[in-house]
């Protein structure tokens, strides 16, 4: 069966509907500055997974996750896999970060380790492979019952740290990504801008969000977000930049 | 199923196990345009992307590398954008509400202002569908997929994706037609 002729090219339809079909752009193509900048956020995205608390993520988001379960849509693509032998798992980490290699502490008969989650952070302990003493164990959320038995009976290869700080380079990608976004998406760059690390340009980060928080019309968050940083940083060009930008205040 | 399915296949480094790195870098366009067909709203791309780079991320044991990808990313994309409208019902509802009808007065005769004013008021109608209908309705009316194309998507015969195309047009031409009743005075051109 061809497919149908499509909605806005139909003579007789409703004049109205084809109008707006026909005046609609379609969905956006990803663009190389949305690219990077939803890439910058993955670490920290997914650390917040093997920490299990709230680190990264809004709270929002974190209510989210707990509305979200396996449908039956999902279940398509679900299967029981057999507890295969344990295999090295490479992470793979995006070019940011040196590569980090997962390796299993013990012998293929073993099954294979919790799927504590990959972070980019973590890098392999040689001690932990090599003692058998016990090796300080990390709350996870693991994805399954059989990842929980698991947890507790076979120790990780290591132990995930807090995402590491931003380096310069990624900061200043941080950076022009919020610019980038500021005059269509401010609320979105508000957010990148809450989220990224990095102590070397923090003051400009913050300035930088104060503005986006006032083309968004959060003037509420614009003005404590400033008054946080003439606190911290009351000399900063940054400073004086918000204390244009709202003008004077408390 | 003798459907050629045109999802390609994922990359080496996805056969075991699924790294949400990799999908990141591999599938980033396909997810972006997803959660817009979903309707997700531009200012939550952002959060949403990331949100399912974490289901992704926790559900990799899960996912079964003999299936194909992308329905499993689309069904994960769909329960996200669900999940989400389900927190943000209320402001949904302002949305759908006011902003058509202000992005709809505005008085510039430019085509991107226009195209602006129609995609308000096509989203605000599109809203009330139900997310699988009204991505399959985007892909094919606005995005111009094939079908085949789109049951490789969602991972559903042709068929299917045909039969659900037209309740979707049926879903809309009674949105559209309650939309216009509720707003008589917007007119496009």
């Amino acid at each position: 069966m061809t497919d149908p002729p499509r909605l806005r090219d139909l003579p007789d339809g409703d004049a109205w509907t084809r109008q707006l079909l026909r005046d609609a752009p379609k969905s956006s193509a990803l663009t190389p500055a949305d690219y990077a900048r939803l890439g910058a956020r993955v670490p920290q995205t997914l650390a917040s997974a093997g920490v299990g608390a709230a680190a990264a993520l809004p709270i929002k988001a974190l209510a989210l996750l707990g509305a979200i379960s396996l449908g039956a849509a999902g279940a398509v693509a679900l299967r029981q896999r057999p507890p295969s032998t344990a295999t090295a798992r490479v992470v793979t980490a995006p070019t940011a970060h040196p590569p980090v290699a997962v390796a299993e502490p013990t012998p293929p008969s073993t099954p294979p380790p919790t799927p504590v989650a990959p972070v980019p952070a973590a890098r392999p302990d040689p001690a932990a492979t090599v003692t058998p003493a016990p090796i300080r164990t990390i709350a996870v959320r693991p994805a399954s019952q059989r990842a929980r038995t698991l947890a507790r009976s076979t120790p990780p290869a290591h132990t995930p740290e807090a995402p590491p700080e931003a380096t310069l380079a990624q900061e200043l990608q941080v950076l022009d990504a919020a610019r980038a976004q500021m005059r269509t998406d401010p609320a979105g760059a508000a957010a990148l801008l809450r989220d990224a690390t990095g102590a070397q340009l923090r003051d400009e980060r913050d300035a930088l969000r104060a503005e986006s928080l006032v083309r968004a019309g959060r003037l509420d968050e614009a003005r404590a977000v400033a008054r946080a940083l003439t606190a911290r940083a009351p000399q900063s060009p940054q400073s004086a930049r918000v204390r244009s930008l709202l003008g004077e205040g408390p | 199923m003798t459907a050629v399915s045109l999802a390609r296949p994922p990359p080496a480094s996805l056969a075991t196990p699924l790294d949400a790195h990799a999908v990141h870098a591999a599938h980033a366009g396909f997810l972006w345009a997803t959660l817009q067909r979903l309707g997700g709203h531009p200012s939550d791309l952002d959060d949403l992307y990331q949100e399912v780079l974490l289901v992704v991320h926790r559900r990799r044991e899960d996912y079964d590398p003999a299936s194909p990808l992308r329905p499993w990313l689309f069904g994960i994309c769909l329960r996200v954008v669900a999940a989400w409208r389900r927190r943000a019902h209320r402001r949904y509802e302002t949305l759908t509400d006011t902003a058509p009808e202000q992005a709809a007065r505005t008085p510039s005769p430019e085509d991107e202002a226009e195209r602006t004013r129609a995609r308000a008021v096509l989203h605000a109608v599109l809203d009330t569908l139900d997310l699988e209908r009204r991505a399959i309705f985007v892909m094919y009316e606005l995005d111009e997929l094939p079908c085949e194309e789109i049951a490789a998507i969602v991972g559903v015969p042709v068929g299917t994706v045909h039969s659900r195309l037209f309740a979707a047009r049926k879903d809309f031409q009674r949105a559209a037609a309650r939309w216009q009743a509720r707003h008589p005075r917007v007119t496009l051109p």
